[in-house]
């Protein structure tokens, strides 16, 4: 067997395990003990899946803005000449996207594991909590990203305007999920409970199941982020392919040998 | 150096205010949709007392004044960019100023806009509705400092979708979820006002308007300039 | 209804990723030389 046969061999066995690790936190989650302290203790184990959710969501939702920034800085003070300038900003685009993207996922999943929970704790769907309120809010940010990027035709444009818009979003994100449930007359109306991780109130098992979700939930995320970016600049690629000169006019790669097909022949 | 900046910026807010002053569109648009939409407002809560304590009528009037400002704002506010798109201007713009100085000159016009706006909405709401205001001086601090906020911001998002399609509807689309925290803000800070909220919360949300408004209207050029070539 | 969280959680991810994949699809299908003009 050739190298990438071996290669695809120790990737397929990577998934496997993940796969079953998965398997078995979640399986785990089932058997620890009730917590006390809920009004419907066995339930309590959708804190599990509910918590990594926004902690993924905001840590991509600062990671796509960083790559926004780094699309846009290089075009102040100097015009982009050269190729490689093009294709590196093109770059910093489809990370910022593949971000922003997997984070609208933790987005929406946040949102429905929160209001699951808030059902069977308090019996409402919706209590505007103001964490609740401020990643419904969140969303809307992400939303208007989106929408906001549909309605470019010219990539050039789309790009950079949808990099702009995130910047200009980023306080106002920051001052809503840090700033605005930790001021002291919103804590009190709030039913999220600010103290209980900080002070270590999770201990033992409960501690050790949510950090596997997380660590687990974390290393799922790169990994869909680095097949999201792949998949993004194939699509650039394929654009400009066959082509004379990109979208931005300039000379396209052009292929020097035969290019090689990138699905498996046999 | 620096009056070379003071005179590109009031050249451009100048242009502003004269071509808003020939044609008076935008004018007339948003004094007419406070008029019509606060006579709305008025005609819903009829037969209500807004002062009665208790009532829960107060916050609701907080609020409502804060959602007639901000849908003013988004329908007045990105013609200031989207127009020179339109007229085919913009390049003109890009030959003949610096992107800080553009912004900052339209910011000041929509700046003078919705703080007219503003005054407007407040003086038919509280006309037509009764409502009293307890502690004035949070009124129009909150007034103030969010009617900043909301130029700045809204007139990025028009810089910002200049060149979309459907422009006009969008660029008050993707404003509205930046300025939700800022409507938060307000309407603390309207309640308190209105006697229904404590003086303490208000004050501080008069505080945070200001804030934010300075801290949008830092950022602003900023970015502008970073997508003003495109 | 304990489970519907971790459901949720997992199969919205790979509702994603069967997305992403069918991109790549796409665009390796676009690239390949029996499609390409090259």
């Amino acid at each position: 067997m050739d190298l990438r046969g071996h290669l695809e061999n120790l990737n397929n066995a990577l998934r496997a395990l993940f796969a079953l690790l998965m398997g078995v936190v979640t399986v785990w989650s089932f058997q620890v003990p009730d917590a006390v302290g809920f009004q419907r203790p066995e339930l309590a184990r959708i804190f599990f899946w509910h918590f990594p959710c926004p902690l993924l969501l905001t840590g991509l939702l600062f990671v796509g803005s960083y790559f926004s920034f780094r699309h846009l800085v290089r075009v102040q003070g100097f015009r982009v000449e050269s190729e490689t300038d093009n294709r590196e900003r093109q770059l910093w685009d489809i990370r910022a996207v593949a971000a922003l993207e997997l984070g609208f996922v933790f987005c929406v999943l946040t949102m429905i594991t929160g209001i699951l929970f808030s059902l069977v704790q308090w019996g409402v769907w919706w209590q505007w909590d103001p964490r609740q309120t401020s990643f419904l809010l969140a969303m809307l940010v992400y939303g208007a990203y989106f929408a906001l990027r549909t309605a470019f035709t010219d990539p050039e444009k789309r790009a950079a305007n949808s990099a702009a818009y995130m910047l200009a979003a980023v306080l106002p994100l920051i001052f809503l999920i840090f700033v605005y449930p930790r001021l002291p007359q919103v804590e009190q109306a709030s039913f999220h409970p600010t103290q209980s991780i900080m002070k270590g109130q999770i201990k033992g098992a409960y501690a050790q199941v949510v950090s596997a979700v997380i660590i687990l939930t974390t290393i799922l995320s790169v990994w869909l982020y680095r097949l999201r970016v792949r998949a993004g600049t194939l699509e650039l690629l394929a654009e400009d392919y066959g082509q004379l000169e990109t979208h931005g006019g300039h000379p396209a790669p052009t292929g020097v040998v035969r290019p090689v097909s990138l699905s498996d022949p046999h | 150096m620096s009056s070379g900046w003071k005179a590109e910026i009031l050249a451009v807010y100048r242009k502003e205010l004269q071509t808003e002053l020939r044609s008076k569109s935008g004018l007339v648009t948003a004094g007419l949709f406070s008029f019509v939409t606060v006579v709305t407002i008025s005609l819903v809560l009829f037969n209500k007392n807004v002062n009665a304590p208790g009532s829960g009528l107060q916050d609701i009037s907080a609020g409502l004044v804060w959602v007639v400002i901000l849908f003013a704002s988004i329908l007045n506010l990105p013609r200031t960019f989207l127009l020179e798109e339109e007229q085919g201007t913009a390049d003109l713009l890009r030959l003949f100023a610096r992107p800080h100085a553009v912004y900052w000159g339209k910011v000041l016009f929509n700046i003078l806009q919705v703080l007219g706006t503003a005054t407007l909405v407040s003086v038919l709401f509280l006309g037509f509705t009764g409502t009293r205001v307890s502690v004035p001086w949070i009124y129009v601090v909150s007034l103030i400092g969010g009617s900043c906020s909301m130029a700045g911001a809204v007139t990025l998002c028009g810089a910002i979708v200049a060149q979309a399609a459907n422009r006009a509807a969008l660029a008050g689309a993707i404003a509205v979820p930046l300025l939700l925290p800022l409507v938060q803000l307000g309407v603390t800070g309207m309640r308190a006002a209105f006697g229904s909220g404590l003086v303490g919360g208000g004050q501080a949300a008069a505080v945070g308007l200001v804030a934010y408004a300075a801290i949008m209207l830092a950022i602003g050029p900023w970015i502008y300039a970073a997508i003003w070539k495109t | 209804m304990a489970a519907i969280p971790p459901l949720l959680v997992w199969c919205g991810l790979y509702l994603y990723l069967t997305r992403i994949e069918k991109k790549v699809r796409e665009a390796e299908r676009r690239l390949s030389p029996e499609n390409g003009s090259k």
